[in-house]
């Protein structure tokens, strides 16, 4: 989750910037005997082995079959010299992990020994034997099976209850009491003082910007905290959604044989969207695409562009965004950053401005998220000019960035913004940055080099290569 | 196209298995042939355990023709865990060995057994790779290899085959190698790179080449006339590059 990482360093403003941890991060903070007893599952040995960093993987399956320990000094000779500092971090992750254990090996040298309920259960999800996760084998083909646009549809329908309570429309049902307490508690939404009704946050905001996987992880993630107190062990769960997410799309599985504590749980899910039961009390349930797409945030395809929903964004070179959406949810999400204009029954238009941009990065949102957005739900046939948009309106970045960080000017060159220049915190950040880089017109010089290179190299890549140039993009220019 | 320094989201891994019973080491012990092929079953599920983007395909070379294993053509296998495995790597497993059977039986038992297709297993999946690309999301880096496991010795016959599909693989496609550049690899087997004759395989420093296909080298004329696919005056080719044992 290397977008949350950079948006947590790349925080401009003071209102706090969504955490959202990936699955490591979420086991680092758990104690070593809560990993120990995760490990007795193999969903999770392979979960946790799939997000480790890559020299981490091949240095598992190197000792997976090896019984004794292995001299430390071997494991440093696998890496070549250039490359010490990403050796370090992996045998760092693998300690925090508890992968492996300093092991000494007689003789006294130091060594390294993958441990073993881990090592074992990586073994048999890769080889075979151990207990099946699932009673699935004895299931009776079912009559009214479910296909994979149905599961779709559904999860896309489920999901959007939730982010349309959060913006307060009425179009979809509401969602249960025990939703609204999670969103409470991760500080998504608010009690309004006055009539306890649940408002919107700041965080709130920068969560609907976020690509559904990442909504969907980040909102389990705090379901998972607060079911300890409803007495549903977090690690039996936690194996449950692994388990989810290596299942396959469009077959159905059985819930024979799981606790009550796994059924309630099953429940909530099927709430979210991450599963389908035609009934409660029937013995089979479907995972969807929301709940296998737990482990690919980066690489999932759009559970919107799955279900047939083609972006309906349109955007256009005079930074004008025409939205084709009668949901509540899509306007509320496009308000966010861009100057709405015209509603009609089923067009909604905004102006990308430099004020509806600054007052979204004041309100915690970075760049990255809106191109994030625009990206996802634009027109397939309009994809490339998202790129276009924000080359043109890399300048506008700049100048909304260069107001907000205020940088000296020579005296008699203000920009035309009648007001007082905003002080304090952009004020610090701009005498920081004055004293690291050392004066501000080589700045602003590598700042136009640097967007002229993106425009070259705009004119000669096909367009497939955007998503990479984007955040290229976003944090060239948002770095800076 | 994958860079070489950049990390690729999805690798697609293409095996070619040389399932012809002609080769030594089948000759000598049948059994061999499943211990080979359970050991391709575990690299590949490795292969897939790395990332969940990763993609695999695994083809089956015979004498009389080459043929996917995995993916399976059809619809896949409804296959439901038995134990531990993760359910994938049970379909990989399954869907291989059901078609390795398959593709035997079919064999013509009339005909004697000849070479292993390996060009035409490298044509299918050099076709695979350009078709997973171009259905690829936009956006996703890609990056492909062949692996090859084949005890066939060469042979002539397919010589200009194998050119072609090399210069086809050199041009398209680049190898996953931003991994391997940062660990620290075993050595290369040596590579016997001196010029022999394509029908006796004699060692030679000066032969005849085609001059078309610049494929061929014999050690005289007559030899060159037998084997001749062009009809084209004939080249003097010289020289025997003996490779300096420092190079490799």
């Amino acid at each position: 989750m290397s977008e949350s990482s950079k948006s947590k360093s790349l925080n401009l403003n003071p209102s706090p910037t969504l955490q959202c941890k990936d699955l490591h991060e979420y086991l680092k903070s758990r104690s070593p005997q809560f990993l120990e007893t995760l490990y007795n599952y193999p969903t999770i040995c392979l979960a946790v082995y799939r997000e480790l960093p890559e020299l981490a993987r091949h240095f598992v399956i190197r000792l997976l079959f090896v019984e004794q320990p292995v001299p430390q000094a071997v494991v440093t000779s696998w890496v070549s010299q250039t490359y010490a500092k990403e050796q370090a971090k992996a045998c760092t992750t693998l300690s925090e992990l508890s992968v492996w254990q300093e092991a000494p090996i007689p003789g006294g040298m130091p060594g390294w020994m993958l441990a073993q309920s881990f090592k074992k259960n990586l073994k048999v999800s890769l080889l075979g034997g151990g207990r099946a996760w699932s009673m699935s084998s004895s299931l009776e083909p079912d009559g009214k099976a479910r296909d994979v646009s149905f599961l779709d549809a559904y999860a896309l329908e489920r999901w959007e209850c939730v982010l349309h309570y959060m913006v307060g429309s009425a179009q979809t049902e509401g969602i249960s009491a025990d939703a609204v307490r999670i969103l409470l508690h991760a500080g998504l939404m608010t009690r309004d003082a006055e009539d306890g009704s649940a408002v919107i946050t700041r965080a709130g905001f920068q969560f609907l910007l976020l690509s559904t996987p990442k909504q969907v992880w980040l909102f389990l993630q705090h379901y998972l905290h607060t079911a300890e107190r409803r007495s549903l062990s977090a690690a039996e769960c936690l194996a449950f959604l692994y388990q989810l997410s290596f299942s396959t799309l469009g077959k159905d599985y059985s819930t024979e044989g799981m606790s009550n504590n796994m059924l309630v749980f099953l429940q909530h899910l099927r709430e979210f969207g991450l599963v389908y039961q035609r009934k409660r009390k029937a013995g089979r349930f479907y995972p969807t695409r929301l709940a296998l797409n737990i482990l690919r945030v980066r690489c999932a395809a759009p559970l919107e562009a799955a279900a047939g929903a083609r972006g309906h964004l349109v955007l256009e070179t005079n930074y004008r965004v025409y939205g084709y959406t009668s949901s509540d949810l899509q306007v509320a999400l496009l308000g966010l950053f861009t100057e709405l204009i015209y509603r009609f029954p089923n067009v909604v238009v905004g102006v990308v401005s430099r004020e509806s941009v600054r007052q979204a990065l004041r309100g915690g949102i970075t760049a990255e998220q809106i191109i994030h957005y625009l990206e996802q739900h634009a027109h397939p046939q309009v994809l490339w000019r998202v790129v276009w948009l924000l080359i043109c309106a890399g300048s506008t970045h700049k100048l909304v960035l260069d107001e907000y960080m205020p940088t000296p000017r020579p005296a008699g060159r203000l920009r035309g913004a009648a007001g007082p220049r905003p002080r304090g915190r952009g004020a610090e950040l701009a005498a920081r940055a004055r004293a690291d880089h050392g004066g501000d017109p080589r700045r602003t010089r590598r700042r136009q080099e640097v967007l002229e290179a993106l425009l070259q190299e705009q004119l000669v890549s096909p367009p497939g290569r955007s998503t990479r140039l984007l955040s290229l993009l976003a944090n060239k220019i948002v770095s800076e | 196209m994958a860079d070489d320094d950049v990390p690729s989201d999805s690798s697609l891994l293409v095996v070619i298995v040389d399932t012809n019973p002609n080769q030594r080491y089948i000759i000598e012990d049948p059994k061999m042939l499943t211990n080979v092929l359970d050991a391709v079953v575990a690299f590949s599920n490795s292969h897939l355990m790395q990332k969940a983007s990763n993609e695999l395909a695994v083809i089956g070379c015979h004498f009389h023709k080459s043929e996917y294993l995995y993916p399976s053509p059809g619809k896949p296998l409804d296959v439901r865990q038995i134990d531990g495995q993760y359910e994938l790597f049970t379909l990989v497993e399954k869907t291989i060995k059901m078609r390795l059977v398959n593709l035997i039986k079919s064999q013509p038992q009339e005909e004697k057994p000849g070479e292993s297709l390996l060009a035409g297993a490298l044509a299918l999946g050099l076709c695979f790779i350009a078709r997973s690309r171009r259905s690829a999301i936009p956006g996703l880096r890609t990056s492909s290899r062949i692996l090859v496991v084949t005890g066939s010795a060469d042979t002539a016959a397919q010589y200009i085959n194998y050119m072609n599909v090399f210069f086809t693989a050199q041009w398209v496609f680049l190898p996953e190698a931003n991994e391997r550049s940062k660990l620290v690899l075993p050595g290369r087997g040596r590579v016997d790179y001196r010029a022999a004759c394509f029908c006796h395989r004699e060692l030679l420093t000066i032969g005849y080449v085609c001059s078309v296909c610049l494929s061929g080298e014999f050690t005289t004329l007559r030899h060159f006339e037998k084997a001749a696919r062009h009809e084209n005056p004939l080249v003097v080719a010289a020289g025997n590059y003996i490779p300096d044992p420092v190079d490799q």
